[in-house]
């Protein structure tokens, strides 16, 4: 008896968990994210312009916040930070399912439509508005206005009226196949025999899919929809070459408003303070996402 | 059956119009680029014209080849780096959880949610201090953190596919982890590794935050040189659309060959 319990024993040993595993991971990660972020909470608190060396590196509380928050580029950079993830998390989620469905009942050409309906994901963020600004948004030579014109429309200039929705346009043309990948996932474990059960019960596709294939998809939709509002939320290429965050600043971002702040007027505390904000916001949507994911996943490793 | 027939034909005639739809762009970008430069501004567009690769041959002779190799080195160094660091995680997280496991993860996983201006203000001034500003090793510690997340978020999810009781046995004889990740689980993990690489490479072939506040000319990446490409030559655009076309070409040819594996792969591994 003894014997077998010490071999338990020893086997049990054997068997632990690899100590220093995860240590490479969290080491890195510590240095290169949590460390920076504690230091931008603390350059938020200074003033400090690299521009103007002999001013002296000065403590200033919480005076880089209120003198962001009160300057009307910062807030309406802050409102299109949110426009800009919220309106093409939905417009996506829309396309995406549209796209899903449709590849999901395709029966042959599976894998070219996948590469076709896939490749707007792999296009650079700076070579996108390159793309939709020259060739296809130009006032001009573009092809909308082209377009627009011979149906007898009133030519349009997107960018230079409508800045936030050619920003917008060109976020859901790169986003919305990502949101398809996860819907084709959500329908292909959709259960075929409840789908067959309830059209022998009678109920037509539009049923089927109101009553059993959406209520399946919801969870699919809520994760996809906050994972890309955290991931759209500081975006930058299209705005960076589709705008300029222009005209004036109507199309700027908490990104591009902090970029200028750093590269053009050198204010480390004000673009420190419009970093921790920008976390802020981040925080919010990923604490939303947090608290839908984790039941899912403690159940799982129960 | 006729039918049923019909309508497959239907669904398959309706998504590729709509696939081609949303490739337009490229298409057009690719076309475009083999005008001539009068040719591509022309309105209305033209179709019917003489279309050559010389615009290619320009751009591979001018400044492109730096750009390239930038983008290739900082993409393979930073996904080397990121897979060394983070395997014994993912190893650890699929095979002994423990209890913390969840947090661990949901920490990682934040680390990449950041936004890049979280970060980016004492990186630069750090940067900048110790000269690792606009150099090739600087970007790729930033883009080792962008990975490292993803490394150990989709690799735990492959390894979970290796039978629990392979691990068991092999410790059980006395071998040690890292024997047993290295000649046991990574290579029951091939398809695994594949699918994280190719997404790896995706992301960081094409990003541009980092690169165009921590690089100048020296370390720019592709990205940063297609953003001044369109500043200092943006009438240009047959010439443009040329480097942009070749910018982008060789993360669409990968797409092109394994995006059905990803579908395929990401999406299993995401939802287990």
């Amino acid at each position: 008896m003894k014997g077998v319990a010490r071999a338990g024993a020893k086997a049990r040993s054997r068997l632990s968990p690899p100590r220093w595993a995860t240590w490479p991971t969290v080491i890195y990660l510590l240095v290169t994210t949590q460390i920076p972020l504690l230091a931008t909470a603390y350059f938020s608190l200074f003033s400090w312009n690299l521009l103007y060396p002999a001013r002296p590196f000065r403590f200033v509380g919480l005076n880089n916040f209120q003198a962001i928050l009160s300057n009307g580029g910062f807030r309406s950079a802050a409102l299109n930070t949110v426009l800009f993830s919220v309106v093409p998390a939905f417009l996506t989620a829309l396309i995406g399912l549209g796209l899903a469905l449709l590849v999901n009942r395709l029966r042959f050409g599976r894998g070219l439509a996948y590469s076709l309906l896939f490749a707007p994901f792999l296009i650079m963020e700076t070579v996108n508005p390159i793309i939709w600004k020259n060739m296809i948004l130009n006032p001009i030579y573009g092809l909308l206005n082209f377009a627009l014109t011979s149906f007898g429309f009133e030519a349009v200039d997107l960018i230079s009226n409508a800045p936030r929705a050619a920003v917008m346009l060109m976020i859901v043309w790169q986003w919305s196949p990502f949101m398809m990948l996860i819907l084709l996932a959500g329908l292909q474990s959709v259960n075929t025999e409840t789908l067959e059960a309830a059209q022998i019960d009678g109920a037509g596709p539009f049923n089927q899919f109101l009553h059993i294939t959406l209520p399946h998809l919801v969870p699919y939709l809520t994760v996809g929809m906050l994972i890309e509002a955290i991931l759209i939320l500081p975006v930058f290429g299209p705005i960076y070459v589709g705008t300029y965050g222009g005209p004036g600043n109507q199309s700027t971002n908490l990104m591009f408003f902090v970029f200028r702040v750093l590269t053009e007027q050198y204010e480390i505390g004000r673009a420190a303070a419009g970093g921790l904000v920008t976390a802020f916001m981040t925080t919010i949507v990923m604490m939303a996402l947090l608290a839908y994911v984790r039941p899912y996943m403690e159940r799982q490793s129960q | 059956m006729k039918a049923r027939r019909r309508h497959g034909l239907l669904v398959a005639i309706a998504t590729f119009a709509v696939a081609l739809l949303l490739c337009f762009p490229i298409l057009w970008l690719f076309f475009t680029s083999l005008k001539t430069e009068s040719d591509a501004i022309a309105t209305p567009p033209t179709l019917f014209v003489p279309l050559s690769f010389e615009h290619y041959r320009q751009a591979l002779s001018g400044e492109y080849p730096h750009f390239l190799k930038n983008t290739v080195i900082v993409t393979a160094a930073s996904i080397a780096i990121a897979f060394l660091l983070g395997l014994p995680a993912a190893y650890k997280l699929a095979f002994f959880p423990g209890r913390k496991a969840n947090d661990f993860l949901f920490f990682v996983l934040s680390t990449r949610f950041m936004p890049g201006v979280a970060v980016i203000v004492p990186i630069f001034l750090l940067y900048t201090r110790i000269g690792l500003i606009d150099t090739l090793p600087g970007l790729v510690l930033m883009y080792t953190t962008l990975n490292l997340p993803i490394v150990v978020w989709l690799m735990r999810s492959f390894f979970k596919d290796v039978p629990y009781e392979l691990i068991e046995a092999s410790l059980l004889e006395g071998a040690s982890h890292s024997r047993i990740l290295w000649e046991t689980v990574l290579p029951l993990s091939k398809a695994g590794l594949a699918t994280t690489a190719f997404l790896l490479i995706i992301l960081t072939w094409n990003e541009f935050f980092f690169a165009v506040n921590l690089s100048g000319h020296q370390a720019a990446t592709l990205p940063v040189f297609m953003a001044s490409f369109f500043t200092s030559e943006g009438q240009s655009w047959a010439r443009m659309s040329a480097a942009a076309f070749l910018a982008v070409l060789p993360v669409l040819l990968l797409g092109w060959v394994a995006s059905r594996a990803l579908v395929k792969n990401v999406l299993a591994g995401a939802v287990k």
